[in-house]
């Protein structure tokens, strides 16, 4: 039994995604904290 | 053997970049360091880390040179559940999201995870928990400050002890100066660096290679790589797992922050985190698998991550693969020595050696123990042995011993000294013995299970059960004058 | 078989020197690093084969070029065969064929590591009852505790 490729290709183009998903998240949440002057 | 298939850097290019980094990181440290106007501010941030900058700097001191370097080594090794096996690593911060709310509540004034010990299980307890999370942060310090020194040598040529050096001075002095704000404040920018640096040396992967064609590759060429039941790699799961909790659990750099952050949102904040450290090892380490299918020759395992970008990418993927790298070693260093220092200030010289110390000598003390532990770290590095990697290893049995101790203790009023104290022994000596006859990849799991089988036993005898008032320290000293 | 003359092959020495351990080399984690010598030590282009037979019928070219090492891995188990020869016009020149390095992949058994994981999936909710039934125990607690006041 081995992975189809169809899920090796959805898991590397789903963990990129949401690599950089995570990356816009953290960006958004510091503009947030940074607004409400709730950084520290 | 470093130069056998050129530098993808060359020094001077390597030089400038270890120096921009350096100041920035140093200037940082010294801007933030300012908020810091006690010691409290120094070692917790004024208990006050909002959720991006919590979230952030929990995730880019989990994401360490292993997760950048070792993943593509995993997939390499173990193919696609290689690299899902290392993603686990992140149910650690997952499931310390609960376990911080709940250490919120039990020590609203705590500092650090051996606080919680002392309190909870008495001193004999506790020496044998600084012991292990001793030997286990300065394994990992070492091999850190050592895998800075090879990873700069091999991208651009920088000599080992150089590199080592400069890496580990810039962490000491930043760290040095602006405590845990310096830490966190550049935790977050680095993770910002880490995320979008993995994601363009992936993205540049899939432009150049065709992912169905590396599938195909794969299937005639490594079909172990693709096996469902590839059996390396469904052992190495469950012990990567608990290693990886033992770390979690234990260690003093997750406490920390358990402390540093607001209390309403610190288990959100590591929510969070795990959710932004999971996809990274499949992202950072599927660029290995396109070796093969791209012609690339793989000399090195340890080096293959670096090896594909640069020569995906040219001098460019190089770059990125380089600051990627500083910022997660220098995320995770920074972080270590100031939570280390901490365990020691607080547990050993505060509560043991000198109760009557004050905040001024604290804060002072400190920074000779910050330089202390740097001047350590540096010393064993610099020999630049091998078998220090190893010492990182047999730690896994060691601290998976902690686990159910410190989840008895934070959750079981039954929990007592003596089940703590032998689950903790007896799960490190079995957990070391599996090692050496079974093999590393039965060793924490072995020790997680029996110091879980230890702590059931003894919780099964009838005791008085702990009050859990004693733990808030500052509330009982109030409540006793 | 013409004459061979040991001084004009490649010599594969890792993972294990193929004129001494003439044993088949046992792996158990399907990936290794493979070594060879030059002769005179001089860099030369050569070839990498692996197949399934000794006689390297349908080999597959792992590499080819100048390096003296190359990390395989993600073999299926069963026997495999490699060399390291030199390449060139003459490829198939019969001096330039050096014996082979025997290769035993053989996985842990699937008993073993399904019993591993059995055990670690048992501790694994182990871990996952205590703090989630722990953290809602408490979060229970306290909330009787607020309205009590």
């Amino acid at each position: 039994m081995v992975f189809t490729e169809s899920f090796f290709v959805f898991l590397i183009i789903a963990s990129l995604a949401w690599t950089a998903i995570g990356g816009i998240i953290l960006l958004c949440l510091w503009v947030r904290d940074a607004r409400r002057k709730q950084l520290w | 053997m470093d130069n056998l298939q050129g530098l993808a850097l060359d020094r001077n290019t390597g030089w400038i970049l270890l120096a921009i980094f350096g100041v920035a990181w140093v200037a940082l440290g010294i801007f933030w360091g300012r908020k810091a106007k006690n010691h409290e501010g120094f070692s917790l941030a004024g208990r006050n880390v909002g959720m991006a900058l919590g979230a952030a700097t929990t995730m880019a001191t989990w994401v360490t040179s292993n997760t950048i370097m070792l993943a593509p080594k995993f997939a390499l090794e173990m193919g696609v559940w290689g690299m899902l096996a290392y993603s686990t690593a992140s149910f650690g911060l997952f499931l310390f999201a609960p376990m911080a709310w709940r250490i919120r509540r039990l020590l609203p004034k705590g500092y650090t995870s051996g606080d919680f010990i002392r309190l909870r299980y008495g001193r004999r307890v506790w020496v044998l928990f600084l012991l292990v999370s001793g030997i286990y942060s300065i394994a990992w310090l070492v091999t850190m400050a050592m895998a800075g020194g090879v990873v700069l040598q091999t991208l651009s040529g920088i000599e080992y002890r150089f590199g080592m050096s400069v890496i580990l001075l810039v962490c000491v002095l930043y760290t040095l100066f602006g405590g845990l704000y310096a830490v966190i404040g550049t935790d977050f920018i680095q993770s910002l660096i880490i995320l979008f640096g993995v994601v363009i040396v992936g993205i540049a992967a899939i432009w150049q290679v065709d992912l169905s064609s590396v599938h195909t590759h794969l299937m005639t060429e490594q079909p172990a790589l693709l096996d469902v039941l590839m059996p390396v790699a469904l052992l190495a799961l469950f012990n990567n797992l608990f290693f990886g909790f033992g770390e979690i659990f234990h260690n003093n750099v997750w406490w920390t922050r358990a402390f540093a952050l607001r209390g309403e949102i610190s288990h959100k904040a590591f929510f969070l985190s795990g959710a932004l450290w999971f996809p990274i090892p499949i992202a950072a380490g599927f660029i290995a698998l396109c070796a093969a299918p791209l012609g690339i020759n793989v000399i090195d395992a340890d080096g293959v991550g670096p090896l594909v970008a640069s020569h995906l990418l040219g001098s460019v993927g190089a770059i990125v693969v380089f600051v990627v790298v500083f910022c997660s070693l220098a995320s995770s260093i920074d972080s270590l020595l100031a939570a280390t220092s901490e365990l020691f200030i607080r547990d050993v010289y505060h509560k043991w050696l000198r109760p009557q110390a004050g905040e001024v000598e604290l804060r002072r003390l400190g920074s000779v123990v910050i330089i202390l532990l740097g001047l350590i770290t540096w010393l064993l590095s610099l020999p630049r042995l091998g078998e220090l990697n190893l010492v990182l290893f047999l730690s896994g049995p060691l601290v998976a011993s902690v686990i159910f101790p410190v989840l008895s203790g934070l959750y079981w009023a039954r929990a007592g000294r003596e089940g703590a104290f032998w689950a903790i022994l007896s799960g490190s000596i079995v957990g070391l013995y599996t090692y050496f006859t079974i093999g590393w990849y039965a060793a924490s799991l072995v020790s997680a299970v029996v110091s879980l089988l230890v702590v059931l036993v003894f919780a099964a005898f009838p005791r008085k059960p702990f009050d859990w008032q004693t733990l808030d320290e500052a509330q009982q000293q109030q409540s006793a004058k | 078989m013409g004459e061979v003359d040991s001084q004009e092959m490649t010599r594969i020495v890792a993972p294990v020197d193929a004129y001494v351990g003439m044993e088949p080399y046992v792996n158990d984690s399907g990936a290794f690093l493979l070594i060879w010598e030059y002769p005179d030590a001089q860099p030369l282009p050569v070839v990498v084969e692996r197949a399934d037979n000794d006689a390297f019928d349908n080999a597959a070219v792992l590499y080819r070029g100048g390096d003296d090492r190359t990390y395989v891995s993600g073999l299926p188990a069963g026997r495999h065969y490699f060399r390291v020869r030199l390449a060139g016009e003459f490829d198939s020149v019969f001096k330039d064929i050096p014996a082979p390095l025997v290769v035993d992949i053989a996985y842990q058994p699937l008993a073993r590591v399904f019993t591993l994981m059995m055990l670690g999936a048992l501790t694994f909710l182990a871990t996952v009852v205590i703090i989630v039934g722990g953290t809602m125990c408490f979060k229970r607690q306290r909330e009787r505790e607020d309205a009590r006041g």
